[in-house]
């Protein structure tokens, strides 16, 4: 089936032709450079998506470390999710340390000690230098906001 | 020379321009100095910090720490064999076997003592220009600017990778991301599916972060360790780094020479600093009256490519400020960063923004040579970079990443748009697509769109027929034409070995 590097290039084609195809329904000075850029885009994505379908490499089984490798990147894109749902729902200043602490602590397996320490550093920062000394208004969180 | 003399008392004078500075170059030095980090990830995570400083004090701030990002990233090159950044990978070569024989300690004050005076060359440099670019920059046309974005792209993207077509496609989804907006001539919505937030175009500090700093965060935690994957770390005295700052001088000839070629090298949109250090590397190779010594720990082999590494700085500003197309990605980056601040590059800056451009001329000067001091007051605790682990950098930057995309125009959906790029910038990383080019593309999308319809308006579709536009012409054929040649030179190489 299909690899992850074949998938990078069909999103950049579907990028491209799906741009194009929306850039028909401007008027026409408002489509003339997207449709410059984007045809011609379309073009050179189909000619690297059929390139990269050409040069499929052969099946090999990856080695532990790869795997490891593989394993500790879905640990990130799962952490990366949380982390933007977090955020999101509460806020910078209820969830960022909260979740940096997590991270530590039982995605990389640091003391608590050292997990403390990042979440409560992660706070000093963000209400300390943000809200205090720059005077910056942070998220609050759509959740929190609904409250 | 009044403002050239009023610029620079400003900048010494002010205890608060001073004072960011002091700030900002052990935090570029930091950057550079961790593996993976660097001055674009740098510039973008500084920028939450300057929102609500004035227009200069937040230039300054960043410029500051952009500008000495290469003096720190000699460290991990010559004490680890481990680049800090890209163009520092050029001073392993000679750096790294000086550290393995005992002469860290020389090799990191060579290297100390070549970025200060390579920067401060590169600011005159940059001074010297003024008065011939100045002209220059006037007598541009929309149709040049036009094609000066489109040279930009496509220099950018034949040296970006091994890839031409991927670099291309690259820089194109930049320019595509950038006609995400209102149509500045009709005022239609493109793209923006009555979403409000990108009416005004899709956020350059939240692209960038999202295709640059989440990838990158994700590929240091996949990779799990400590960020120099080593653990040894070479000794090294005081003594040894004063010795290596001598050098410096003792090659006074090769450390001018070289930092004037890499603010030439600078200037030139896209090539950036690798070619300037490798460049710089061959001409002190080509040059010594000894060549056999390179590789094996010539001092020369670190001064070359350490000039060059800061002295691009002062030639790459000169495109980034007065024609609005950045020198290099970390030059793009800080573009929008100052259009962000406030500060308008591109011609007017000859007309109006002389005394910025003066400020920001004295800043690269200073922090260069505040970088030299922080360096020496901070050189023994260097071999401690070695127990860094990118578990306690990852939260912290990602922390940054996601408060610098909602900072950036206060909108929270700029969060879910760095998380679709970010997750869509680890597969350009994992697939060996060049990113660079897209940020180039972002930022040059509505300077190329405004003067193309300049252009089509005042001479029509034959625009690009006139003498300076076919010159321009001819530089974008040429650097396609150079890649091609360069790919059949390698080639003919790796058929030169097989043999």
């Amino acid at each position: 089936m299909f690899d992850s590097r074949i998938l990078t290039s069909a999103a950049m084609l579907a990028i491209f032709a799906g741009m194009s195809a929306a850039a028909l329904a401007f008027p026409p000075k408002a489509q003339f450079m997207p449709l410059l850029v984007g045809v011609p885009g379309t073009l050179l994505a189909l000619a690297q998506f059929v390139s990269d379908l050409r040069q499929r490499p052969a099946r090999v089984e990856p080695t532990p470390e790869q795997v490891d490798e593989r394993r500790r990147e879905i640990g990130m894109f799962a952490w990366l999710s949380l982390f933007a749902a977090g955020i999101l729902g509460f806020g910078f200043l209820y969830a960022a340390p909260l979740l940096v602490f997590a991270f530590l602590r039982f995605g990389q397996k640091e003391s608590w000690v050292v997990a403390a320490i990042g979440g409560v550093g992660a706070w000093a920062i963000l209400y300390g230098m943000f809200e205090l000394m720059l005077g910056l208004i942070l998220f609050e969180g759509l959740l929190v906001g609904m409250l | 020379m009044d403002l050239m003399l009023s610029s620079f008392l400003t900048v010494v004078t002010s205890p608060s321009l001073m004072g960011l500075m002091l700030l900002a170059v052990p935090i570029g030095l930091f950057f550079g100095a961790i593996p993976g980090l660097g001055g674009k990830l740098g510039v973008v995570l500084l920028i939450p910090f300057v929102f609500g400083m004035e227009p200069i004090a937040g230039a300054v701030f960043l410029l500051a720490m952009h500008a000495v990002v290469h003096t720190g990233g000699s460290i991990p090159s010559i004490l680890f064999g481990v680049p800090g950044t890209g163009p520092d990978a050029a001073t392993i070569v000679d750096g790294f076997p000086m550290a393995k024989r005992g002469e860290a300690g020389r090799a990191l004050g060579a290297s100390l003592g070549a970025s200060g005076v390579g920067g401060v060359i590169g600011a005159i440099f940059l001074a010297a220009m003024l008065p011939i670019l100045r002209p220059v920059v006037l007598a541009f046309s929309p149709a040049e600017f036009f094609l000066l974005a489109l040279f930009g792209i496509t220099f950018i993207a034949t040296l970006s990778g091994a890839s031409l077509r991927k670099g291309l496609l690259v820089g194109m989804f930049g320019l595509m991301l950038s006609f995400v907006a209102l149509d500045p001539h009709t005022g239609t919505q493109r793209y923006t599916h009555d979403m409000l937030f990108l009416w005004d175009g899709v956020d350059v500090i939240t692209a960038v972060l999202g295709l640059f700093a989440i990838p990158e965060m994700i590929g240091l935690g996949a990779k799990g360790g400590s960020i120099a994957q080593t653990t040894t770390v070479a000794r090294y005295s005081i003594a040894q780094v004063l010795d290596g700052i001598v050098d410096v001088f003792r090659h006074f000839g090769l450390t001018l020479r070289t930092s004037v070629i890499g603010a030439v090298i600078g200037m030139i949109p896209g090539l950036g600093g690798d070619a300037a250090s490798w460049i710089c590397y061959g001409h002190a190779v080509q040059s010594s009256k000894t060549p056999e010594r390179f590789g094996q720990g010539a001092v020369e082999g670190v001064i070359a490519p350490e000039t060059a590494n800061n002295s691009k700085e002062g030639g790459s500003l000169l495109p980034t400020l007065f024609f609005g197309v950045p020198g290099s990605s970390g030059m793009a980056i800080l573009l929008g960063a100052f259009i962000m601040l406030g500060i308008k590059p591109g011609p007017a800056m000859a007309l109006t923004g002389m005394e910025t451009v003066w400020i920001l001329i004295w800043t690269l000067c200073v922090s260069n040579l505040l970088a030299v001091v922080v360096f020496l007051a901070m050189a023994p605790a260097f071999g401690m970079l070695v127990y860094v682990r990118g578990a306690l950098i990852i939260p912290f930057v990602v922390t940054l990443s996601f408060l610098g995309a909602f900072l950036s125009h206060g909108a929270w959906e700029n969060i879910v748009l760095l998380c679709v790029l970010g997750v869509f910038g680890v597969f350009l990383r994992k697939h060996r697509w060049p990113r660079p080019p897209f940020i180039i593309g972002l930022v040059l999308g509505p300077i190329a769109e405004d003067s193309l319809h300049k252009a089509m308006g005042i001479w029509g579709p034959t625009f690009f027929l006139r003498p300076q536009s076919l010159a321009m012409i001819a530089l974008i054929v040429g650097s396609i034409g150079y890649y091609f040649w360069r790919r059949k030179r390698q080639a003919a190489i790796e058929v030169q070995y097989d043999v």
